[in-house]
């Protein structure tokens, strides 16, 4: 299967140093300075107000927050992947992002995932795979 | 200070699947026909308010709507946008403006048409709206189109309350069951659940009937002051109160975004400013893009505990000659038509004024009408009273 055409978001202001990490290859959050709330795109800390973070490296651990076999394809770069599934991936640090859950399934809410960074184009994206499953 | 509007009048146009009719075309006609249902000239109109879906631009609809109408001197002229919720926030603002003397006679029009000529209805929905953020990950996950966000929470609600796809099932088949006794409706064959089952996957869970049936059409109301609306043409559905909910929750562990529905925050003001409490509501005419949404909504405003919405259908208790409170009388827009946040409100003024014909419910009094749109992202709830507050 090939995922080197996905679409992958331009950065915005929020996260202009989570998409230049990854790029890079390394999948990272911002950990507030202040009260320590973890996050993966962010202006301003809504838990304390805070404007300064440290950048962490994640461990790319993480649980389904929830997940759907998609069947209809909207975009001719899931047109030779259908049924594939997408979904919500918790980190073991705390932020929750969109990504393409791949490998075998089924992938189902609360299951244990590993990120696992694809190269598409001159971009990267993050997508997940059940943990233990072989490459 | 509390609202004092009414609507008075309610205009349809299109709501077809086999014709294409530019939706401002569409926004034109149903003004014309909602201020004819009021007893109004289209010249009466001194407000107007366009809402539309957040495919569309100025191009589609816009404020020049009032040239179209030949409306002149206007006192209020507006779009409104808030997704799916678009079309209470229209009629939200109305009510406040009759209320504070902005203007006198309102028109709120939705027009859409998804289903150009040449176009599938997935192509209309399934549109990449952002490429930008983490937002735009979206589409990297293939999650293009409401259905396969929808069919998160939806999964995940399952999941959590260790429930399976019957319960799903149970609100597309009562929801169908209004829309057999609907002549406008777009699905009117008796769904089995055989057959909801065996219809196409589309995002798991969510299959075919769990889906909205779109159509191309529009649908305006004239919201006026309760006394102009008494000597109106029709009798007035009273807006008894209106309030939002947009919850914004983080996107984080220890918060459940997907499943954090505003009606929990709408649902108390709305309740607090009537005097009322959900017993007292007569009928729900429930945003239901998706099948998950009316379960969503009947626990945010506290109709049942979490994960025990499903009992609001159990046994077609919701449905036709049901036990329990009638939702989505028209057939919302799973069975009905899918015009976003005005499918509940026209439902809601026909039922008020007795105009529903073999889906009639008797003796209503009070109705809660839901908006929805983005993730759960904005609601907007209104109560609509068959006499005022």
């Amino acid at each position: 299967m090939s995922y080197d055409k996905l679409p992958v978001p331009d950065p915005d202001l929020a996260s202009a140093l989570f998409f230049a990490a990854l790029d890079a290859g390394q999948l990272e959050i911002q950990r507030c300075a202040r009260c320590g709330t973890p996050h993966l795109a962010v202006i301003l800390c809504d838990a304390c107000g805070g404007d300064v973070f440290l950048a962490e490296r994640a461990t790319g651990s993480g649980i389904i927050y929830s997940a759907t076999r998609c069947h209809t394809v909207h975009h001719p770069a899931f047109a030779d992947l259908a049924p594939f599934t997408g979904g919500i991936v918790e980190l073991s640090e705390g932020p929750r992002l969109f990504a393409p859950l791949i490998g075998p399934g089924p992938f189902a809410v609360g299951q244990a995932v590993t990120a696992e960074v694809l190269r598409v184009g001159d971009r990267k994206l993050v997508a997940f795979r059940r943990t233990g499953a072989t490459v | 200070m509390p609202l004092a509007a009414a609507i008075s009048g309610l205009g349809l146009a299109g709501l077809t699947r086999d014709t294409f009719v530019a939706p401002a075309e569409l926004a034109r006609q149903a003004v014309v026909a909602a201020a004819g249902d009021a007893g109004l000239p289209v010249g009466a109109i001194d407000g107007l308010i366009v809402c539309r879906t957040s495919a569309a631009n100025d191009a589609v609809l816009g404020l020049d709507l009032q040239r179209a109408l030949g409306l002149r001197d206007l006192r209020l002229n507006r779009i409104t946008l808030c997704e799916g919720a678009s079309a209470l926030a229209a009629i939200q603002l109305a009510a406040m403006a009759v209320t504070c003397g902005i203007a006198n006679t309102v028109a709120c029009v939705f027009a859409d048409a998804p289903l150009a000529r040449d176009k599938k209805t997935g192509a209309a929905f399934g549109r990449l709206k952002t490429s930008s953020g983490m937002e735009g990950l979206r589409y990297s996950a293939g999650l293009f189109g409401g259905a396969a966000t929808y069919a998160l929470s939806a999964a995940r609600y399952l999941a959590l309350h260790a429930l399976d796809e019957t319960v799903l099932a149970d609100v597309a088949i009562t929801t169908r069951r209004w829309a057999e006794l609907n002549p406008g409706a777009v699905h009117r064959k008796p769904l089995t659940l055989d057959a909801y089952l065996n219809a196409r996957m589309i995002a798991e869970p969510l299959r075919l009937f769990d889906c909205s049936a779109p159509v191309n059409g529009s649908v305006a109301v004239i919201v006026t002051s309760p006394a102009r609306a008494v000597d109106g043409a029709q009798p007035p559905v009273h807006i008894l109160a209106s309030a939002d909910g947009h919850p914004g929750v983080p996107d984080r562990a220890g918060h459940d975004r997907i499943l954090t529905h505003g009606g929990a925050i709408a649902g108390p003001a709305l309740f607090e400013a009537t005097d009322l409490r959900p017993q007292d509501i007569d009928m729900g005419q429930f945003y239901d893009a998706f099948s998950i949404l009316p379960l969503l909504t009947l626990e945010a405003y506290g109709f049942h505990p979490p994960s025990e919405g499903r009992l609001a259908y159990r046994d077609g208790a919701a449905g036709p000659g049901g036990s329990g409170m009638p939702i989505n009388t028209g057939g919302g827009h799973l069975s009905g038509y899918y015009l976003q946040g005005m499918t509940p409100v026209a439902e809601a003024v026909i039922q008020a004024r007795g105009q529903a014909g073999d889906r009639q419910v008797p003796g209503i009094r009070r109705i809660l009408v839901t908006n929805d749109g983005g993730r759960f992202d904005y609601h907007i709830g209104m109560i609509l009273g068959t006499t005022g507050g």
